[in-house]
């Protein structure tokens, strides 16, 4: 569904609410100009384009609003694909408000969020994962996540999708030439038939598990430190963080509530979780905390489990810990420094335990997480638990959202479809059937094809004035 | 007295327009320049073929008559793509030219409600915005409350043979001069296109011993639903080819081929190309296939397809002396190239019906098109609208994935023709839904609401449809349980172990069994089923999932395909569409969002706003 409202003129601050040096606003539409021109009428004739000119608005009564800088960016060179007003104001809110109404009045209607993009998409300014990248960019939580957005933004992943494209649309030329050119070209498909499909499904596949480092970039992760009471839990969350956030004392239990915090490992925004220490407990309130501490773990994309080292790895802890199977997770054996002699190497360079290493169970690695270094030890395990797949894709083009990751999964088992049904001797119409599928499915990445719902619920993901 | 539909020209577009429109009880006229020339094949003497052949088993569905002539005149019958699925089977018949034009003749003179007049047209006759009939060249008018328009490439016809000129349509018949100008006065755009024909040779002329046979399937398959049987007797084809003398003899001569010299202003078909042509694009192609085709069981004439051309007559010798097989073949007739005018059918309705004049249908080659098949579908079409359209009734238009005929006429109107069009299975977007097994049960129903079938012959062509659906049911219904039993059974009658209840259904969705091989488990599962019946029945057993897949999808295209475009919704100055969008929009008047997007120029950013602008007309959230 397309709104009718696409084809008015709208209006919206691009600069956040508040007082500010400055604010900008941005008007695009067939009324762009005209209303510029309203609120500013001692404005060249005609504006002249993509020059910024200094002059004053007013408000419909005439009384003055503010003096500012007003940019026309006319359809040609504008992002949206319609003229395109920019007006940079003293960031005064009420100044904003007023600047608002008045353009209100010239007939623009204020947008809703992500109509700017839209407009820019479907003027074909931009696909549609470029649009994504616009979002994603003003999302991102990190340097490497940016990176990124800005990377897709350009247009690599599009330029990316469009080789496959190319080769699908090769394999299926091929396929449609052995069924309507028979009589010429031979019945049996062209053998570079299968040689576009396998590299179409290889580089689709390579591309679909750019998702994991994506996803990570985009969405960050999140992860607890789980353990029974007193194993240090709170002082590993602040040796993570490089800050004393959370409380610490001797006394088991300190943890009541969980505490969150965001840190940056490998350019993937970790939320770390401290959590109350698991045990059974009458005490109310932090029978509450053991609870949200279990949920926590439900929750968590990876797990640090803490366990005191000198108190030894109990029943509780084998229980609690099976309880977290199959998820990312990093057995820490804390408090090394009580072990004696050679903590200090140990805190600075964590060893993994061998079977060996008495009660200790298979994998866990020795920390002191009062060390001088425990915070950089315990990041780089964390990086290396859950944000090692971005440090070897961050060069090339990564998928940034669920949608991308799902049509281009789907475009590659298609083409592996294609694949099998051309090996396995089925007449090439059904192998193109494929082919088409594959097809159709980058056509609604790239947003050729994408369905108005999936459109209007994306676009409404954007902030309002973008 | 005037006519509810006069039918100008009688090739394969005017038999079947002139034929649907009486069939539906129209006072119907058929105009045409010479009776004996009526169902005449002036190219090959063949019908179907690859998606020509779909195309054949449509129009007999919409109770036309290209099935059964080809039927009756048929000499050899084979099924292209025969290895494949029944969607992309491409029924073929050379045919005996004679006698198809006699078979044709006759069923014309046999149609009830039709009148065959001899006569050529000159010019159209024009009342208050709409066509009122046509006036001859004698200067007789014929009045007509419609006109269709099927005079293929007789419109200031023009052959070619080598720097020779002669005006024609066909060898030995004179073109249709006033009717284009009367056209262009109509204010249609008219354009220039070019086909060529390749050179007869005397059957008792070539050395078979040369060439490889190729013989027709066994048993014959026909066109129509309504031929019962064929005889088994068939006639031989013979494949020789072209070689690199060949090939430098005609590139020495390609300045004396009138598409090269300049000489030939109209485009020709890339599909269907002459052989200088060929050899020009594909230069690093060693030889070409010809194929030898017998004119008929009388006939001394061998048309040899694949070798178009509009070289000079001696070049034609020299090739011919360079081919083993054809060294000493005498020729009755050199291959020449016809240029034409046609008229660009943007300018048409999805009905046929010229836009801006009311009344008006044009059908076949006239519309830019090639090949028998792809006229007579556009044929049957335009004479049913026109009869329709006599009696101010609605349109009769079908949907793209609903039969290629469909997808020949939206292609036509909404998007451009650079050349002569020719249908391929690659222009439909439903191709597993349009196969020849599918044909009956799609059309015939629209044919007997069109009255153009017989409620008997609608229920007896339907049975067979019946017997293929009872027999699925059959299948689903159907489960061989493990016991010792048939484990042995399977095991030892198709090696295939059962190891867990399953119905019929299922296993015949295995690669390794087949109808023939569950036919030994169990023959009453096919009961009475033909052999095509049994091949057709197996397909969509096997492939389902696939069929069905490409059924989900056009479901969920409709909605949007067919959002309707009120007539005469206005394009021009909508904010944000393209001048060139809205003048697309504007001159092919779309009926719905679906067409208005495969118009060229028309950007899916044209197509937000048109349906946005749609929907505030019509007061309605927009779907």
């Amino acid at each position: 569904m397309v709104d009718s409202a696409v084809l008015d003129t709208i209006v919206a601050p691009a600069t956040p609410a508040g007082r500010s040096a400055l604010a900008v606003l941005r008007i695009t539409g067939c009324l762009a100009a005209s209303i510029a021109r309203r609120l500013a009428p001692r404005l060249p004739d005609p504006i002249p384009a993509r020059r910024p000119i200094v002059a004053v608005l007013h408000a419909d009564d005439g009384a003055a609003i503010d003096e500012a800088v007003v940019t026309l960016f006319p359809t040609a060179s504008s992002p949206t694909g319609e003229d395109l007003v920019e007006i940079s104001m003293h960031g005064s809110p009420v100044a904003l408000s007023r600047l608002l109404d008045a353009a209100m009045a010239g007939g623009a209607r204020p947008a809703r969020p992500g109509e700017f993009t839209e407009r820019a998409f479907r003027s074909g300014r931009i696909d549609l994962v470029r649009a994504e990248a616009v979002r994603d960019l003003i999302e991102s939580r990190t340097p490497a996540a940016a990176l990124a957005s800005a990377r897709r933004l350009a247009g690599a992943l599009s330029a990316r999708v469009s080789r496959v494209r190319e080769r699908l649309l090769s394999a299926a030329a091929g396929l449609t030439a052995s069924i309507d050119f028979a009589d010429d070209v031979g019945e049996a498909p062209p053998p570079e038939v299968a040689a576009e499909l396998r590299e179409a499904a290889d580089a689709l596949d390579r591309l679909a598990s750019t998702w994991r480092a994506g996803r990570l970039l985009s969405h960050g992760c999140r992860v607890a430190i789980l353990g029974r009471p007193n194993a240090g839990k709170s002082t590993l969350f602040n040796a993570l963080l490089g800050r004393d956030r959370a409380i610490v004392t001797e006394v088991p239990g300190t943890t009541r509530d969980t505490l969150e915090a965001e840190v940056d490992l490998g350019g993937v925004a970790v939320t770390l979780v401290d959590t109350a220490g698991l045990r059974a407990t009458e005490d109310r309130i932090e029978s509450i905390g053991v609870s949200r501490a279990h949920a926590e773990g439900e929750r968590a994309d990876a797990v640090f489990y803490v366990f005191d080292v000198a108190g030894g790895f109990a029943e509780e802890d084998a229980d609690a810990l099976a309880r977290l199977e199959g998820r990312p997770r990093l057995l820490v054996a804390n408090k090394a420094d009580r072990l004696g002699a050679g903590a200090d190497r140990l805190a600075a360079d964590a060893d993994r335990l061998g079977s060996g290493a008495g009660a200790l169970p298979d994998g866990a690695v020795l920390v002191c997480g009062l060390h001088p270094h425990a915070g950089e030890t315990l990041r780089r395990l964390l990086t290396e638990l859950v944000a090692a797949e971005v440090s070897t894709e961050s060069a090339s083009e990564m998928l940034g959202t669920r949608r991308q990751a799902d049509l281009v999964a789907r475009a590659r088992d298609a083409a592996r479809d294609a694949l099998v049904a051309l090996g396995n001797g089925t007449s090439p119409e059904y192998a193109a059937t494929h082919c088409d599928a594959a097809l159709s499915a980058l056509a609604d990445l790239v947003g050729e094809t994408t369905s108005e719902d999936v459109l209007r619920h994306l676009f409404a993901t954007f902030c309002i004035g973008k | 007295m005037t006519w509810d539909v006069l039918v100008v020209g009688g090739g394969h577009a005017g038999i079947e327009a002139a034929r649907a429109a009486a069939g539906m009880g129209c006072r119907t006229a058929l105009l045409t320049g010479d009776v004996r020339a009526i169902g005449r094949m002036s190219c090959n003497p063949a019908i179907g073929g690859l998606a020509k052949g779909q195309l054949v088993r449509e129009i007999d569905a919409l109770g036309g008559a290209m099935g059964e002539l080809a039927d009756g005149a048929g000499i050899q019958f084979r099924i292209l793509n025969r290895s494949r699925g029944p969607a992309v089977w491409g029924p073929r018949a050379q045919c005996d030219r004679a006698l198809y034009a006699r078979l044709a003749r006759e069923r014309l003179e046999a149609t009830e409600r039709l009148a065959i007049v001899e006569g050529m047209a000159e010019s159209l006759l024009e009342e208050s915005g709409r066509v009122a009939g046509v006036i001859e060249e004698s200067g007789e008018r014929l009045f007509a409350r419609t006109v269709v328009i099927t005079t293929g490439t007789f419109l200031n016809g023009l052959m070619h043979t080598g720097e020779r000129r002669t005006e024609g349509g066909r060898v030995g018949e004179a073109p249709a001069r006033g009717l284009s100008s009367a056209l262009a006065r109509a204010g249609l755009r008219l354009g220039r296109f070019k086909t060529g024909t390749p050179p007869r040779l005397h059957r008792d002329t070539i050395d078979y011993d040369a060439c490889t046979p190729q013989e027709g399937d066994d048993p014959p398959a026909p066109f129509s639903f309504r031929t019962k049987s064929l005889p088994r007797r068939q006639a031989l084809c013979w494949l020789t080819s072209t070689n690199a003398r060949v090939h430098a003899l005609i590139r020495e001569n390609l300045h004396r081929s009138p598409m090269y010299s300049g000489q030939i202003r109209g485009t020709g078909p890339r599909y269907c190309p002459s052989v200088e042509d060929k050899i020009v694009r594909f230069a690093d192609k060693e030889r070409h296939t010809l194929f030898l085709e017998p004119d008929g069981w009388d006939s001394e004439e061998i048309y040899v397809n694949g070798l178009s051309t509009s070289l000079p007559e001696d070049v034609q010798r020299g090739i011919l002396a360079a081919i083993p097989a054809l060294s000493r073949a005498r020729m009755i007739r050199p291959g020449y190239a016809v240029e034409y005018d046609f008229v660009f059918p943007d300018q048409l309705a999805l009905t046929l019906e010229a836009l801006d004049l009311p009344g008006l249908f044009l059908a076949g080659q006239i519309n830019g098109t090639s090949g028998y098949e792809e006229a007579a579908a556009q044929g049957i079409l335009a004479g049913i609208n026109a009869a329709l359209a006599a009696r101010n009734e609605p349109g009769f238009v079908l949907d793209r994935s609903e039969a290629y005929a469909a997808v020949l006429v939206d292609d036509l109107t909404k998007k451009g023709l650079e050349e002569p069009y020719r249908l391929f299975t690659a222009r439909a977007e439903y191709r597993l839904l349009l196969g020849v097994d599918t044909v009956v049960p799609r059309l015939l129903p629209h044919a007997r609401r069109l009255g153009l079938v017989s409620e008997g012959e609608y229920a007896e062509a339907m049975r067979s449809e019946e017997r293929i659906r009872d027999a699925e049911r059959g299948l689903r219904e159907r489960t061989f349980t493990p016991s010792l039993e048939n484990r042995r059974l399977f095991e030892e009658t198709v090696g295939v172990d059962l190891a867990a209840p399953t119905t019929a259904f299922k296993l015949l969705q295995r690669n390794d069994l087949s109808v023939e091989s569950m036919a030994l488990i169990s023959p009453e599962l096919f009961g009475t089923l033909s052999d095509e019946e049994r091949r057709i029945l197996e397909n969509r057993v096997r492939y389902e999932g696939y069929i069905r897949r490409e059924q989900e999808r056009l479901d969920k295209l409709r909605p949007f395909e067919s959002r309707p475009i009120p007539a005469g919704f206005r394009y021009a100055g909508l904010p944000g569409l393209s001048t060139e969008a809205a003048e697309q929009c504007t001159r092919r008047r779309p009926r719905t969002l679906g067409e208005a997007a495969r118009i060229p120029g028309v950007t899916p950013a044209a197509i937000a706003i048109i349906s946005a602008h749609v929907a505030r007309a019509e007061g309605s959230p927009p779907g």
